[in-house]
């Protein structure tokens, strides 16, 4: 029996690791000459042009990140193979927005994965005003909620942010995110454009 | 579990169905619970927006580092070109065959045989011929010139000098008190401060989607400029320079910095854009560009 671990185990392990090991998978899935390759050729072959190939990389690099943060890749397929669905999914959106996709039959292309590629995205003015907001953080809560946000557990937070214990990471991050709820409740209008 | 860790794995989407259900069920008729899931759904945004940033940020660092693709794959061709491709194979190897088959020895065949034809390679060479200096590309009596290191203060220094800085105030007076600032407005107020490592996040978050993506572009050429990423600085103004929303002239002078000061690597862009705003007297960096010349010369 082979209990030998497969190189995209192993990276699928790494990706949801300590703070260190999901950088060194992520560093290592981004400078991967092969999904490079395979990006920029299909996005060539798909009416895009040279200087539309490393924007697309870097997006879909961010989306692929998001899509194995909100566990997504189950690993049904391989990390190239749900790499390159998103670049599918990706471009065939962005050519919708330039009004230059026509068809649809292409639409079949990434469903050559078995997870789903399609990840959820925040629109540009949200996010715009999300940086307003983030903007009005320190960095203490920046690097808390940031932490938060990669469902690290108390603990995890703890050693990250150099905090005395799991006790003092949870005391930190509810005294941050309740400052963001005052911040949001004395800004109601705020609240109901990110809402909405 | 307290209610605000269910809050948290409902916004993830850690609950299992039936959790979820109940949940949902619980919630539909607490307006208080109903408030506080969506500002968990916003923590949990503003967390994903902190997150990106940061593995943009990673990016850059990487993107420096990574060579871009040696090939890529061009574009499928049709079977038509594939057939044709391969009839023209065949006939020139069938052609090649047919002048060089061995002789059979059969009596007819000989009839048939053209006179045998000698491949240049195999003629016997002339002893007397002039011999003829291959010409190479790149001749040996040359002399190797040291490379520069990339780094070399003095260019850094010229470059640090005439870099055009940015008016940080341009983008704060049309700033309205009643309103929060806009990214490039809080990232120009950053730059102000020397706050190089938020603008820096603030700017790489927007997408090249965004219409501000291109003055993000070059506050960002900026910000690296600043910390003395140049090739950094150099990709961030190319960017801008691809988008026609943008003039030349505004951005040509701070990438003709970003190349002066990687001067060992890049004198060829260097020399190429240097001698193009020398060239026209219409220019804004017209004269700067001569006498960059002439220091560049010495």
């Amino acid at each position: 029996m082979n209990n030998s671990i497969n190189p995209d185990q192993a990276l699928r392990e790494q990706l949801s690791g300590s703070a260190d090991e999901r950088k060194l998978a992520l560093q290592q899935i981004f400078r991967s000459n092969d999904l490079r390759t395979m990006t920029f050729s299909y996005i060539l072959k798909h009416g895009g042009k040279e200087e539309d190939c490393r924007d697309v990389f870097q997006e879909v690099f961010l989306l692929f990140e998001r899509a194995v943060r909100e566990k997504k890749f189950e690993g049904k397929s391989s990390v190239s193979t749900f790499f390159i669905g998103i670049v599918k999914w990706h471009w065939i959106n962005t050519l919708r927005k330039r009004g230059a996709y026509t068809a649809l039959d292409d639409r079949t292309d990434f469903m050559d994965t078995s997870d789903s590629v399609e990840v959820s995205v925040i629109d540009e003015e949200k996010r715009k005003l999300l940086h307003s907001v983030i903007g009005q953080m320190n960095e203490r809560c920046r690097q808390l909620l940031r932490l938060w946000g990669l469902s690290m557990s108390p603990e995890e937070i703890a050693k990250e942010a150099g905090l005395a214990g799991p006790d003092m990471a949870k005391k930190e991050t509810y005294r941050c995110r309740t400052k963001l709820k005052e911040f949001f409740d004395a800004r109601p209008h705020l609240m109901e454009a990110l809402k909405n | 579990m307290e209610i605000q860790d269910t809050i948290d794995a409902y916004v993830r989407g850690h609950l299992d169905p039936a959790e979820k259900a109940d949940f949902e069920a619980a919630f539909q008729n607490d307006p208080d619970l109903v408030k506080a899931v969506e500002q968990a759904r916003l923590d949990f945004n503003i967390a994903n927006v902190l997150i990106e940033d940061e593995v943009r940020g990673w990016m850059q660092e990487w993107e420096t580092e990574t060579p871009a693709p040696q090939k890529t794959i061009p574009p499928a061709r049709t079977g038509w070109k594939w057939l044709g491709g391969a009839v023209l194979i065949l006939f020139v190897g069938g052609a090649i065959w047919f002048i060089n088959r061995p002789d059979s020895g059969a009596g007819d065949d000989s009839f048939h045989t053209p006179p045998k034809i000698v491949p240049p390679t195999t003629r016997p060479i002339d002893p007397n011929r002039p011999v003829v200096q291959q010409e190479t590309t790149t001749p040996t009596t040359a002399p190797v010139k040291p490379e520069l290191p990339v780094t070399n203060p003095r260019y850094i220094a010229k470059a640090e000098k005439e870099f055009a800085a940015i008016e940080s105030d341009s983008y704060m007076r049309s700033t309205d008190p009643g309103q929060p600032k806009n990214t490039l407005q809080q990232a120009a107020e950053f730059i102000r401060k020397k706050d190089y490592s938020d603008a820096s996040n603030l700017l790489r978050a927007l997408s090249a989607t965004d219409p501000d993506y291109i003055s993000a572009q070059i506050l960002l050429g900026e910000v690296y400029f600043r910390q003395k990423k140049f090739a950094a600085a150099e990709q961030a103004y190319t960017r801008a320079l691809r988008s026609d929303k943008v003039s030349d002239d505004a951005v040509e002078w701070n990438l003709l910095m970003s190349y002066l000061a990687q001067y060992a690597v890049k004198k060829g862009n260097f020399d190429l854009l240097l001698n193009k705003i020398a060239a026209d007297p219409d220019h804004p960096d017209y004269k700067q560009a001569l006498e960059l010349q002439k220091t560049i010369k010495k």
